[in-house]
């Protein structure tokens, strides 16, 4: 069967054990292709107005599954980790498509809910797995436990890669020849030493080693994953941020036990697990001194952001880092969008001269 | 300690019974204002929804009056509000207020801790006070909720144009000056006079619209620009989802861990099978509600960017369509006008009537 994934939300954060699991089964995984404005448009004629870009992106991503696959697949995504929630539009996705997207092939929902943890330390993902073999009638419990495991390697794989400072993107496309990824991350190690986690450890990532005489200075580009690595959405940023020489960090490559640690240090615990993450990294590696200035990229009308926003933005002004807060919409023209981030990191150069 | 606390439509007149009651100095925060709105925004985050600012106005105004200490909600998520409190201390520690801010939400870590916190709001007085004080505010409560029944009830069918709402604000000033339990059934019976001498046209026909959505702009006539009362003049029999009643039994319940959702979660399940936070879920099981109750119309009312409200309203449609009912979302923010809505509010009931003359 063709089995149909969006290339949209969290697509960037749990894609690798959705595409381990389901081709463990024999299914062929179809993946949407990237965001396009012809995409995008398709996706903001179906739904309302007031929710935010990614949801209208996701929906472009869904409609364009449409005709070339059996089943398109739809976790309902409750809660990542325990104690935690997302976006409460994550949990309604699934029925606001089926509201929206009669037209769509038949969907595959099923629930992802750490809170409710069906196997000790696999987030809700048990859970979901056991309900997803079910709803694709086909394997037995040791073959469904199998695949959740296949599902479950890939995803520590990917994560590793993510860790190295992998764009996601490219570790997705990796994961496909797995082999030649495993003779670059020896080849790697071997020149390089202990790479995953430097992050974590110290200043010593990555180009730092190079950078002795024309330090780069280094941003921490916050933000949702499906905000940061689309470069449908935020108008190719990464790229055009890399191409003004400068150092990208982003959530991913700080490990989420260090940023959880920090993260549990406020007042009051933050609920939405991607937030959670947010803040903390953007306090680990404040404490450790190591960003140069931060970008907050966030969707228009986005719940968690704005708040999430306003506490590190309140932390960063207190440490006295540069912060700007990008808000991108539907609406968002290319030229002003670009006239603020390049004032920002010229700002940066500037400050790092001094 | 100066007690304030934000305000929420009429929850005002119980909150104040209650502290009152357990001995503290109550400053409520003046009515909400224009000015309310713009002291808010000011220093909250661009994007954030309608509630929080109307909240920082009010706790500024308040502290202006001299209260020092601020009783908030708070929550566990995934709706925003849970994480208010914690933001807005910030905005005005950063703006520089002296206040102390008291968060009601279930205790994280040791129970200990927790009532250390709150030992000073509440061993002020003997353990009988407290309990008569909150069987008073209790009763205000649901006096208030009586209220608003009454006046959504006479006002379509008013021959004096805000008679009923003159009525409503006469009865809850009395309500507001009653100190003792006992006087309450007599105040019952003035209410009911009150309303009795509106005068009325009950030969009226009017057309019942449902109103369902996002509680705080449902019960706050401020941030949803007298929707109830435009309704009212305009002829329409209002009836009204939530009250702040069901509100107060839903933040207790959900302080024991209750599960309050069972009766919507049936409802809404072939719509939206799982809870979105906030009162998502509740506005298309509501909605539903109204449709097998043949309303001939629901408004669906939101604050701008509210996550679980645009779940619901990307699924209205589809019970509008499944039922055959008209359902309209009304989107406030703080840039909302009165004229506005009272075009999108006329062209909706004319078409509710229409609708319905059409049927007949």
């Amino acid at each position: 069967m063709r089995v149909g994934y969006p290339r949209a939300l969290l697509y960037y954060h749990c894609f690798p054990f959705w595409k381990g699991f389901l081709e463990h089964f024999g299914h062929q995984v179809c993946v949407s292709g990237q965001t396009t404005k012809k995409l995008l448009e398709s996706g903001i004629e179906k739904t309302v107005g007031e929710a935010c870009l990614p949801v209208k992106i996701f929906f472009g991503h869904a409609l364009a599954l449409k005709d070339s696959v059996d089943a398109v697949f739809l976790p309902r995504l409750v809660s990542l980790e325990q104690k935690t929630y997302i976006c409460p539009k994550f949990m309604g996705l699934p029925s606001m498509i089926r509201a929206s997207l009669p037209e769509l092939p038949p969907l595959i929902e099923v629930e992802v809910d750490a809170r409710k943890d069906g196997l000790r330390g696999s987030n809700g993902l048990w859970r979901a797995a056991c309900d997803a073999a079910v709803q694709l009638g086909d394997g037995s419990a040791r073959q469904t436990k199998a695949a959740f495991h296949a599902g479950q390697s890939m995803q520590k794989e990917y994560e590793q890669m993510l860790l190295a400072g992998l764009d996601p993107n490219q570790a997705i496309a990796s994961l496909d020849c797995r082999d030649s990824w495993d003779n670059r991350e020896r080849d790697r190690q071997r020149s390089s030493g202990r790479r995953n986690g430097g992050k974590a450890e110290g200043r010593g990532t990555g180009e730092s080693g190079l950078s002795s005489n024309m330090p780069k200075p280094n941003i921490l580009l916050l933000g949702h994953p499906y905000n940061v690595h689309d470069g449908g959405f935020n108008l190719g940023l990464k790229t055009r941020l890399s191409g003004m020489h400068f150092r990208v960090t982003t959530m991913e490559s700080v490990p989420a036990r260090n940023a959880l640690y920090e993260a549990d240090k406020l007042s009051k615990a933050i609920f939405w697990s991607l937030g959670r993450r947010m803040v903390g990294t953007a306090m680990h590696l404040f404490a450790a001194e190591q960003v140069a200035g931060v970008m907050h990229l966030a969707a228009f009308g986005c719940g968690p952001d704005s708040m999430i926003g306003e506490v590190v933005e309140r932390e960063a002004r207190r440490l006295s880092i540069p912060f700007i807060s990008l808000v991108l919409d539907e609406h968002t023209g290319e030229a002003g969008f670009l006239t603020r981030v390049e004032a920002f990191g010229e700002m940066l150069t500037r400050r790092g001269r001094l | 300690m100066r007690c304030t606390f934000p305000h929420m439509g009429t929850m005002y007149v119980a909150v104040e019974s209650l502290l009152e009651g357990l001995g503290h100095e109550v400053i409520v925060p003046p009515p909400i204002t224009e000015r309310t709105i713009e002291l808010g925004q000011h220093g909250a985050p661009e994007t954030a929804c309608l509630p929080l600012k109307i909240n920082l106005g009010n706790y500024i105004e308040a502290m202006e009056n001299g209260a020092d200490v601020i009783l908030m909600g708070g929550g566990v998520g995934p709706c925003r509000f849970g994480y208010y409190a914690e933001v807005q201390r910030e905005i005005l520690k950063d703006a520089g207020y002296d206040f102390d801010m008291m968060v009601l939400e279930p205790p994280k870590g040791q129970l200990s801790l927790a009532w250390q916190r709150f030992k000073p709001l509440l061993t002020k007085v003997s353990l009988s006070e407290t309990l008569a004080a909150a069987r008073l505010a209790w009763a205000k409560a649901q006096i208030v909720d009586d209220i608003e029944k009454m006046t959504h009830q006479v006002r379509a069918f008013e021959t004096v144009r805000g008679s009923a709402t003159a009525a409503r604000s006469k009865a809850i000033a009395k309500l507001r000056q009653t100190k003792h339990r006992q006087n309450l059934p007599q105040l019952l019976e003035e209410i009911g006079t009150l309303f009795q001498q509106v005068p009325v046209d009950l030969q009226r026909q009017p057309v019942v619209i449902g109103l369902v959505g996002e509680i705080y702009v449902m019960l706050e006539p401020f941030a949803n620009r007298q929707l109830e009362r435009l309704l009212g003049e305009m002829g329409v029999l209002v009836r009204r989802s939530s009250f702040l009643s069901d509100w107060l039994r839903g933040q207790f319940y959900s302080l024991l861990r209750f599960d309050m959702q069972k009766k919507a979660r049936l409802l809404a399940g072939p719509y939206l099978p799982h809870f979105v936070g906030g009162h998502g879920l509740e506005s298309v099981a509501d909605s539903v509600n109204y449709a097998n109750n043949r309303v001939d119309g629901i408004i669906h009312v939101a604050p701008f960017t509210c996550m679980p409200e645009i779940v619901a309203q990307s699924i209205l449609p589809k019970v509008s369509a499944d039922f055959d009912v008209p359902i309209m979302t009304l989107v406030v923010d703080e840039h909302s006008a009165e004229a506005g809505i009272i075009t999108r509010l006329e062209a909706f009931t004319d078409m509710v009537k229409r609708r319905r003359t059409g049927r007949a």
